[in-house]
């Protein structure tokens, strides 16, 4: 029995050996690339989708689909500089809820918007750093023709808000109307943030969209010019219309958000180590219509034109640029990193990783 | 865990008001306000039909390759109702079966771990994927005000395979899509489907289909979108009553139906051989084929008389027997599959007032070759002078007839009694019928403001119902609840009671009614503006109402629609036949289809046998609620048990001794094996270096000595 543990070490020793020799160092240097379904990367781009849901102060939550691509950039000192390109899908909760990503369910797949977010981030693990310099996403809806054709009465949302229909404007005065009506707190409205409609025997329309405190607690709306304009959005209505042409039917439910002080506490006690929020966004979430509407089927497949197209460099430089992230550090103390342009994706055996929803109409080409 | 505010008014409903005087303002409410979708039929044997079978269902974009068979379901399909879904969609999603059954071979059954399910829920609007998408769980949504029969017949139709009619790759020829009017963006859904992705199985191009979009659908403003190729159509496409014949012949091509689970046998007695039925031996007197009788009825039920040539009952004459006397027809021999009937026909009485038709089963059980009759309902005081509708309830398990007997009662005769319009189909038989006579006159009249007679439900609720008739372009249907003797026995609010209300449309045969159906649920919980409970004890809540006798009595609000049918399409088809209109009416318990048991006065109802209704334990397990789920508690042995969600798995001493003492022996071996390589190893290497340390010794000695 004694001999027997020495053998295991040996055998794993060798097992060990034969595995870690190779690690692919790429010829140009500076970026090292990873498994897209390793643990540890798994992990980071998790930190990454976080720190981007946290940035934004409008739409909806992301999650990540698939891993398309990760290069490693080592720093100077412990720290490592990030380039990810991510394929992500967005969930139903709205980015106020504060509602960690991998709490959020994703919608059904005629409500899915998809797409690509890349993003640089630093990780200093010994300094427990996580800083996220910048991101940029590019949405779009599902392909409406898809949809009409698997499933020809699923609502469907116009690629952007779009307020120009009357029926859409009435689903969302007369649903918080109604809403109003039956609370003892005036509410206003704040934003649409999500419309779709059908038609099945009359017009359905269905809205979702952010209201705030209203400070007048009678209900006529012109008593209300007066709005302190720093109210934030307190919650989420959905709402809908049936327009039957004789008769309209409006219904109305809303969620309101945990408030913003419990958060930001229980943000402080828990998670320590992440890096105090710089003022101003650090990138920013574009909304492109749907495929199919845009460019015919054929042109779709042949087309040089990326169809989600995601800028981000911070530099233009080959050499790099220098980004001071001192202030990340709790004593004073001099960091610099080096930033440099968005590495080109890395398609290999590796990469992409796999996607949580393959359906090839929520995974961008 | 969203704390998502769930007012009562998601039963929304403005009140609609009524200008009848007996109905004071704003005292019925409507659920949805509808829309007409009613087909004023033009006519059926036009039934222009198309019928998409083969499709493309895979979200990939080579559409020419998958086609057909992978697509269909069995022909019996798996289902979950989900808690999501309102209780009156569950009830209606359950008549809707009840009409696939009846006119397809497509059955439903409740889910127990097949691969592929429809799970139905409560989501945004009403949709459902095209096809059977071995999804395992493909879902279907029948949201807020999707809960009308017909509009889940579409959604299933869906899932069955079947694409919008006005998508089939020849629309064109049929309808003239007029692109311009389409609101932005929504143009996809007038998109056509090729003949390689979508069959219409040789069924010419149907207005009728409950599949067709109506001239309204996706309009911009208020111009329409579809133009019909033949003007006459312009208001029949979008009907969502029930099938059209070509949908179902479409459907039961693709699925390749020769039979349906409830529908038994239909007979207008236009053919001679009289769909099989025979004279009895040992009774007084035949019934006769005849198309006319000189003391009434002047015509046949089915035609009206309005075809020349045709028009056929059968007539016992009474006037040429004596007191007493009888003539006894039989109907073929029967097969029953459920255990359960509902024969209907129409009588007409032209004889005696006492003249009676006794309806007796021949009942064939084992070992009784002759059958053995048994009187099921005596049918007395038949109404002279009309054709008149009769229910009769059956439940047979075994092989039987049908027999009809006539009696000439006392009294003069000098006619005798006629039947016509048989149908008999395993299907539940409606408890009330209204009929409402010289109907005609009333659409659009000041006077059209009809209360039916008083009913009582199973329960014991009392009920009426309005039919208001004087809206210029809908007829609106309304269930009151009005103060009866069973009151103080009764549960108040009125839990979970589903009145569901048909307008008959009066064609011979069952399978080609399209009869209009609407349905509305008790919610104990609803309230009105001024706090009360909707559905509260008519006496409390209710107002002061007289019946045509005298009577006071007090009732409720009236819950249901104002666009129950248009006019024109009330028109249509037969539902006002020799000017006669039939409402059916059924109003049963529901509550069992009730997920939470919460109820707001009193009466925790146990909702174990509920959710444990759709939830099977294999293995003889035993369902139990716990948080309200249902869970299997699974029988187990001395040495043997049942494991897994649904006891599907099962276990024994024995099996778990074998996997211990082979993973033992396993373990065992695996370190005799490491034990002697290291060994052997060991002993090599200690061999080695032995012989080596001889050498050094040997060297050693000879420097020591």
């Amino acid at each position: 029995m004694g001999l027997l543990l020495p053998l295991l070490l040996c055998i794993l020793a060798t097992c060990c050996n034969t595995r870690s020799v190779p690690l692919q160092v790429p010829n140009f240097s500076l970026f090292h690339s990873h498994d897209c379904n390793d643990t540890r990367v798994l992990d980071i781009v998790g930190l990454a989708l976080k720190s981007i849901n946290d940035d934004r102060k409008e739409g909806y939550v992301l999650s990540l689909n698939r891993v398309r691509d990760v290069q490693e950039h080592r720093q100077d000192g412990l720290g490592s500089l990030f380039y990810l390109t991510l394929d992500v899908l967005e969930t139903k909760c709205h980015v106020l809820t504060k509602k960690a990503w991998s709490d959020c369910e994703v919608g059904l797949l005629h409500e899915s918007v998809y797409g690509k977010c890349k993003a640089i981030l630093y990780v200093n693990l010994p300094r427990r750093i996580v800083y996220l310099p910048a991101y940029n996403c590019t949405l779009r809806p599902v392909s409406r023709r898809e949809i009409a054709f698997i499933c020809p009465d699923c609502p469907i949302s116009p690629s952007v808000v779009d307020m120009s229909d009357p029926r859409v404007l009435e689903a969302v005065t007369e649903s918080l109307a109604k809403f109003n009506n039956e609370s003892t707190k005036q509410y206003s409205l704040v934003k649409v943030s999500k419309t779709s409609s059908q038609w099945v025997f009359g017009s359905f329309y269905f809205v979702e969209y952010l209201i705030k405190e209203s400070p007048c607690t009678e209900s006529p709306a012109s008593s209300c010019a007066l709005q302190p304009p720093d109210s934030a959005p307190v919650g989420l209505c959905k709402g809908s219309l049936i327009d039957q042409v004789i008769k309209k039917d409006v219904s109305v439910t809303c969620n309101f958000f945990e408030s913003q002080a419990s958060t930001s506490e229980d943000k402080n006690s828990t998670e320590p180590t992440y890096s105090p929020t710089k003022a101003g966004p650090r990138g920013s979430v574009q909304h492109l219509p749907n495929l199919t509407d845009e460019m015919p089927e054929e042109s779709l497949k042949t087309s040089p034109v990326e169809a989600f197209p995601v800028q981000l460099d911070l530099t233009t430089n080959p050499q790099g640029e220098t980004l001071n992230v001192s202030f990340l550090f709790l004593e004073p103390m001099s960091e610099k990193l080096i930033v440099l342009p968005f590495p080109k994706e890395q398609h290999s055996a590796k990469c992409p990783g796999p996607a949580k929803n393959a359906n090839p109409l929520v995974l961008p080409p | 865990m969203d704390s998502w505010i769930r007012p009562w008014f998601l039963f929304s409903a403005s009140f609609l008001l009524v200008s009848g005087l007996p109905t004071p303002e704003n005292f019925v409410k409507d659920v949805d306000g509808g829309i007409d979708r009613d087909i004023f039929d033009i006519n059926e044997d036009l039934g222009l039909d198309l019928f998409e079978g083969d499709i493309r269902l895979d979200e990939v974009q080579d559409r020419n390759s998958i086609i057909g068979e992978n697509y269909r379901w069995p022909h019996t399909i798996p289902y979950v109702l989900e808690d999501s879904l309102e209780m009156n969609a569950k009830g209606v999603i359950l008549n809707a079966f009840e009409r696939y059954r009846l006119k397809t071979c497509i059955d439903f059954k409740p889910w127990t771990g097949e691969t592929n399910y429809i799970s139905v829920f409560k989501g945004s609007g009403c949709w459902s994927l095209v096809g059977n998408r071995h999804a395992g769980k493909q879902e279907l949504s029948i949201g807020e005000n999707c809960d009308r029969i017909a509009t889940i017949q579409h959604e299933f139709l869906h899932a069955l395979g079947f694409w919008h009619e006005q998508s089939r790759s020849d629309r064109d020829d049929y309808v003239n899509i007029i692109w311009d009017r389409i609101q932005s963006g929504k143009e996809h859904n007038f998109n056509t489907y090729d003949d390689q992705v979508s069959d219409s199985l040789n069924v010419p191009y149907d207005y009728t289909s409950v599949m067709h979009y109506s001239k309204t659908a996706f309009r911009n403003g208020t111009e329409p979108t579809i133009i019909t190729r033949i003007p006459d159509f312009m208001d029949v496409i979008g009907q969502r009553m029930d099938f059209s014949d070509s949908d179902l012949l479409k459907l039961n091509r693709l699925y390749n139906c020769s039979s349906s689970l409830s529908f038994m046998d239909s007979c207008n007695f236009e053919l001679e051989n009289v769909c099989g039925m025979i004279q009895s031996s040992g009774d007084n007197a035949d019934w006769q084929r005849v198309s006319q009788v000189p003391r009434g009825p002047e015509s046949d039920h089915s035609n009206m008389g309005q075809c020349t040539g045709s028009g056929f009952f059968m007539h016992f004459n009474s006037s040429s027997v004596n007191v007493g006397a009888t003539a006894m027809l039989e109907s073929r021999t029967l097969y029953p599959k459920r255990g359960f009937q509902c024969l209907q026909f129409y009588l007409y009485n032209s004889g005696s007032e006492n003249d009676r038709l006794n309806i007796y089963i021949k009942e064939y059980s084992a070992g009784k070759d002759n059958g053995t009759l048994i009187p099921v309902e005596e049918i007395k005081d038949i109404p002279i002078g009309s054709w008149q509708l009769y229910h009769v309830t059956l439940n047979m398990t075994n092989k039987f007839r049908v027999v009809f007997g006539g009696v000439r009662g006392a009294g003069t005769s000098l006619g005798g009694l006629s039947i016509d319009d048989i149908n008999l189909s395993e299907t539940r038989c409606p408890h009330h019928v209204w009929r409402i006579r010289n109907f005609t006159q009333f659409i659009g009249s000041p006077d059209g403001t009809l209360y039916s007679p008083p009913f009582y439900s199973s329960k014991g609720y009392a009920f009426q119902i309005y039919l208001n008739l004087n809206h210029l372009t809908n007829a609106g249907i309304y269930f009151h609840l009005i103060s009866g003797a069973n009151d103080d026995q009764l549960q108040w609010p009125c839990p979970w009671q589903q009145a569901t209300m048909t307008l008959l449309d009066q064609n011979p045969d069952i399978r080609q009614r399209m009869s209009n159906q609407r349905s509305i649920t008790t919610d104990p919980f609803m309230t009105t503006d001024n706090g009360h409970y909707f559905w509260d004890r008519p006496s409390k809540v209710g107002e002061v109402a007289f019946f045509p006798n005298g009577t006071e009595f007090r009732r409720g609000r009236g819950y249901g629609t104002s666009a129950f049918i248009t006019h024109e399409r009330l028109r249509s088809r037969d539902f006002i036949k020799g000017n006669d209109v039939y409402i059916l009416l059924t109003v049963e318990d529901i509550s069992h289809l009730n997920s939470t048991p919460t109820l707001p006065t009193s009466v925790p109802t146990s909702g174990t046998a509920n959710t444990c209704a759709d939830f099977k334990c294999e293995n003889d397990g035993i369902c139990t609620v716990r948080d309200g789920k249902a869970e299997c508690r699974c029988p187990s042995g001395e040495d043997w048990w049942y494991t897994g969600s649904r006891c599907e798995k099962r276990g024994s001493t024995r099996d778990t001794i074998i996997i211990t003492v082979s993973s033992t022996m396993a373990v065992f071996a695996l370190m005799l094996i490491v034990t002697l390589v290291s060994v052997y190893c060991t002993r090599k290497r200690y061999r080695e270096k032995t012989s080596s340390n001889t050498a050094d010794i040997t060297l050693g000695n000879q420097h020591v000595f």
